[in-house]
């Protein structure tokens, strides 16, 4: 008996507490707010094909990429793989029947819904244009669009991220099987815990910015507005403490996708892991101390510039540990280039990129001249989009076989692959350019000279969407023809997920697992287990 | 610099810029080297190691202390050396020089950059400087964070509401230069721009005595910079009817009507502009009756009538 056999009744799916149901009804959800925040991004590129504001006035264009930033970030990137794959497999990956609160679980799966109403009800109702940072005094008093109700409903979604944080804590901390040491753990575990620290100490300070806004906004309290008495400088603080340990949100859990796909398909263990273990929770913590970097030209004081950037470089280091050990995992290994692994080395390459154009930016003379340009769009999707969309993309075509029971189109998943890659990099590389050049973002038009390109990062995003679209098609179509997949079609040796049936029966494990022998990192762990 | 069609360096028109480049260039040759290992270390292995190579596989190394500690220490004494030469130049940017040549004053308002020069001038959407001297700016908002950003001075800073902040260059090449809102301000953000223009000193003392007099268009041209009319008709932002080659000749109202755009049009426009809306528009102008007097008009409608004309 798999889970997905049983009454294929909608309320046996609205009220399961089984945590790899849940993940499907994360995945479906945020697969609709993907494709409202590309559409966004889509008519932002047709509109950007010219210099002229032609085929949206700017009052649209600002409300489009408001809509884009909101949606991709608060409803699709933050859930995206702790909420899909994270929900479906971390209790496997520690042999576990659920997560430690099932309900919980399932609670902030409603939540999460409600928030994404709230912020759709927001787009009918005519859209905010403050931008997803909701920079004040212009969201709490200038703006006439409708930012109370966006904020409500990312308030509302930044719940469903706390408790899905609290439940992954607690579930590692107390449900691992006998003999699941915490080094023992697969790594995709230990993103998940980092990511779920970030979640439950972060989130909070989100929800009360957004309550101090709604207090200016309502009732005139002065707390943003100099012209009220506050300080509009504050706001930046308290939203960049929560959103930038949020990037880190947005990242980990790829990074986690990352070192489980690499192994399998170099058939051999990851090198250093348990550096890419530590390093994980190296970037949860230091990416705490580093939020005024998206400063350094507001007029904090340089000497806050300059603590700032310093620690910015000190953070970048643990996550070039993880490219190094990636690659180093690459020695000796007989490899294997199937799908997920092309989008995991898509990662990778992406990934560095991103990074290091990171580093630009935490260079304070430099960051001056390219703060708020198209550099940082580029750099930000290079992490967001070339990172982390690659490996959940790769991540969840590792595992459609376990979550499905099923094979895709091996050569269909390939092209898809290559086809994001080129036209991911088609996309954003131009950007980089735009933004040494000086192209501000957020503009809907732009001085002629910047036009060759944004024709190029248009027609890169065709190539992309394409991309996207291509996946949607053959997975559904496997959902039904697909060919059976058996327990481990890929011969991976890293999670106890493998030694469970594809799809899984509804509690995991016929029996309790055991794992026995060695450390990790000497033998893979599959071969300790018993069940 | 421009490789074919493509830009791919801005200008370096202020003293500061070179050292900002220097910074980049140093940060973009480690960013490179890591970037460029990496990619040759994975073709490598990947090629090298392809499933069914013939290549070695004994004893695959799982952990290697040495090698860790190594790629964790070789990145941070880079990266700081790199903070290093960022925070340097950066402390150069944002401390103003002790003495300048030129102190303006720039106010920021949604959306549009008026510019207060010492003696009294005040410019809109435009700043003149004079080349080789220190020019600094006090800025502040009236209303949400503006940010100040000419590219190809390297030079940019938030402008905000209820405080000043500063800024300093020294122009080092004659020419136009943009001036960027850099933050998010609202509807017409991406309209709230202008030129930086450098003039030799010498053609920066005549344009600080100010327009010729007897030449009506010149002392219109001010006018319509004093009262930001550029703001919306002249940046192709589709904001208001352009006015190039606009006198004699015929415009369709909203109501329909459509009539010639005389000099009596363009004196109504001005006074009461929501008389007769032009077709596509909205009323968003103000009306100036009593703010200008007649001979003002009159000049406003000279320098209309130069508009869409080469000198």
């Amino acid at each position: 008996m798999s889970y997905l056999t049983g009454p294929p009744s909608l309320r046996a799916w609205l009220f399961t507490r089984d945590h790899k149901r849940i993940a499907w009804l994360y995945l479906i959800t945020i697969s609709v707010f993907f494709a409202i925040g590309g559409l966004a991004a889509t008519l932002m590129r047709i509109e950007l094909a010219t210099p002229a504001g032609d085929l949206v006035q700017a009052d649209i264009y600002n409300r489009l990429f408001t809509l884009h930033g909101t949606v991709m970030v608060w409803l699709f990137l933050i859930p995206a793989i702790p909420n899909t794959l994270g929900n479906f497999l971390l209790p496997m990956m520690i042999g576990a029947r659920d997560v430690a609160f099932p309900r919980l679980n399932l609670l902030s799966w409603y939540v999460f819904s409600a928030g994404g109403l709230l912020v759709l009800w927001s787009l009918l109702a005519g859209g905010v244009d403050t931008g997803w940072t909701f920079y004040t005094p212009y969201s709490s008093t200038y703006t006439n669009s409708h930012v109370i109700l966006m904020a409500a409903g990312i308030f509302v979604t930044g719940f469903s991220s706390i408790f899905t944080g609290l439940n992954f804590m607690v579930t590692i901390h107390k449900m691992r099987a006998p003999g699941m040491t915490w080094f023992r753990m697969p790594l995709f575990c230990w993103s998940m815990y980092a990511t779920s620290l970030i979640m439950v100490l972060a989130t909070p300070v989100l929800a009360c910015t957004l309550v101090l806004i709604a207090a200016e906004r309502l009732f005139g309290v002065g707390i943003f507005d100099p012209a009220l008495g506050g300080d509009p400088l504050l706001f930046q603080h308290l939203f960049w403490f929560y959103s930038h340990p949020a990037v880190y949100i947005m990242i980990l859990p790829g990074m986690g996708v990352i070192s489980e796909i690499v192994p399998c398909f170099a058939g051999r263990p990851i090198f250093g892991y348990s550096y890419v273990a530590v390093c994980s929770m190296a970037i949860a913590i230091l990416g705490f101390l580093v939020w005024g970097h998206h400063m350094f030209v507001s007029g904090q004081s340089i000497y806050a510039g300059l603590i700032f950037s310093f620690l910015s470089f000190l953070v970048s280091v643990p996550s070039g540990v993880k490219v190094f050990n990636w690659t180093a995992s690459l020695y000796k290994a007989s490899i294997r280039l199937e799908t997920p692994m092309l989008y995991a080395l898509g990662f990778v390459g992406l990934f560095t990129i991103g990074g290091l154009t990171g580093l630009f930016l935490a260079t304070l003379a430099v960051d001056v001249h390219l703060h708020d340009t198209y550099f940082v769009v580029a750099h930000f999707h290079f992490i967001m989009v070339g990172g982390m969309l690659m490996a959940y993309l790769g991540g969840l075509h590792f595992w459609w076989p376990k979550m499905t029971g099923r094979l895709y189109n091996e050569s269909l998943g390939k092209v898809s692959a290559l086809l994001i890659f080129l036209g991911f990099n088609l996309t954003f590389m131009p950007q980089f350019l735009l933004g040494y050049l000086g192209m501000p973002r957020r503009y809907h038009s732009y001085p002629p000279e910047f036009q060759i390109y944004n024709v190029l990062s248009s027609a890169g995003a065709t190539f992309l969407a394409v991309g996207y679209l291509l996946p949607l098609v053959y997975l559904t179509w496997s959902l039904f023809r697909g060919q059976r997949a058996e327990e481990n079609p890929w011969g991976a040796h890293s999670g106890l997920e493998w030694a469970t049936a594809s799809p899984p029966p509804t509690h995991n494990f016929r029996e309790p697992p055991r794992l026995e022998g060695q450390e990790w990192g000497a033998a893979p762990l599959l071969s300790s287990v018993r069940l | 610099m421009k490789l074919g069609p493509f830009p791919i360096w801005p200008e370096l028109a202020a003293r500061e810029a070179a050292g900002v480049d220097l910074v980049t260039l140093l940060v973009l040759a480690i960013c490179s080297f890591f970037a460029l290992g990496v990619l040759c270390f994975m073709v490598f292995f990947l090629v090298r190691y392809r499933q069914g190579s013939p290549a070695d596989r004994s004893d695959p190394p799982t952990t290697n202390h040495k090698l860790e500690i190594s790629w964790i220490l070789l990145p941070t004494l880079l990266s700081l050396g790199i903070f290093w030469a960022g925070a340097r130049e950066y402390a150069r940017l944002y401390q103003l020089p002790e003495t300048t040549d030129l102190a303006l004053d720039v106010v920021g308002k949604q959306w549009m950059w008026i510019v207060h020069y010492p003696n009294g001038f005040k410019e809109i959407n435009r700043l003149h400087v004079p080349l080789g001297q220190r020019v600094s700016l006090r800025m502040i908002s009236e209303d949400v964070i503006h940010s100040f950003y000419v590219p190809d001075f390297r030079v940019k800073h938030d402008v905000l509401p209820g405080r000043y902040t500063y800024l300093w260059f020294e122009p080092t090449q004659v020419g136009q230069f943009h001036l960027f809102c850099a933050e998010f301000c609202g509807t017409s953000h991406a309209a709230m721009g202008g030129w930086v223009e450098v003039m030799k000193p010498e053609d920066f003392r005549r344009w600080q005595e100010g327009p010729q007099p007897g030449d009506p268009a010149q002392r219109g041209k001010l006018l319509f910079q004093q009262y930001g009319c550029q703001g919306c008709h002249q940046q192709g932002q589709l904001a208001a009817p352009r006015l190039e080659n606009l006198l004699g000749s015929p415009v369709t109202l909203e109501s329909g009507r459509t009539v010639v755009a005389d000099e009596d049009y363009i004196r109504r426009s001005i006074v009461n502009p929501n008389a007769d809306i032009v077709a596509g528009f909205q009323a968003l102008m103000p009306g100036y009756e009593g703010r200008l007097n007649e001979e003002q008009i009159l000049d406003l409608t000279a320098y209309v009538r130069t508009m869409g004309k080469t000198p």
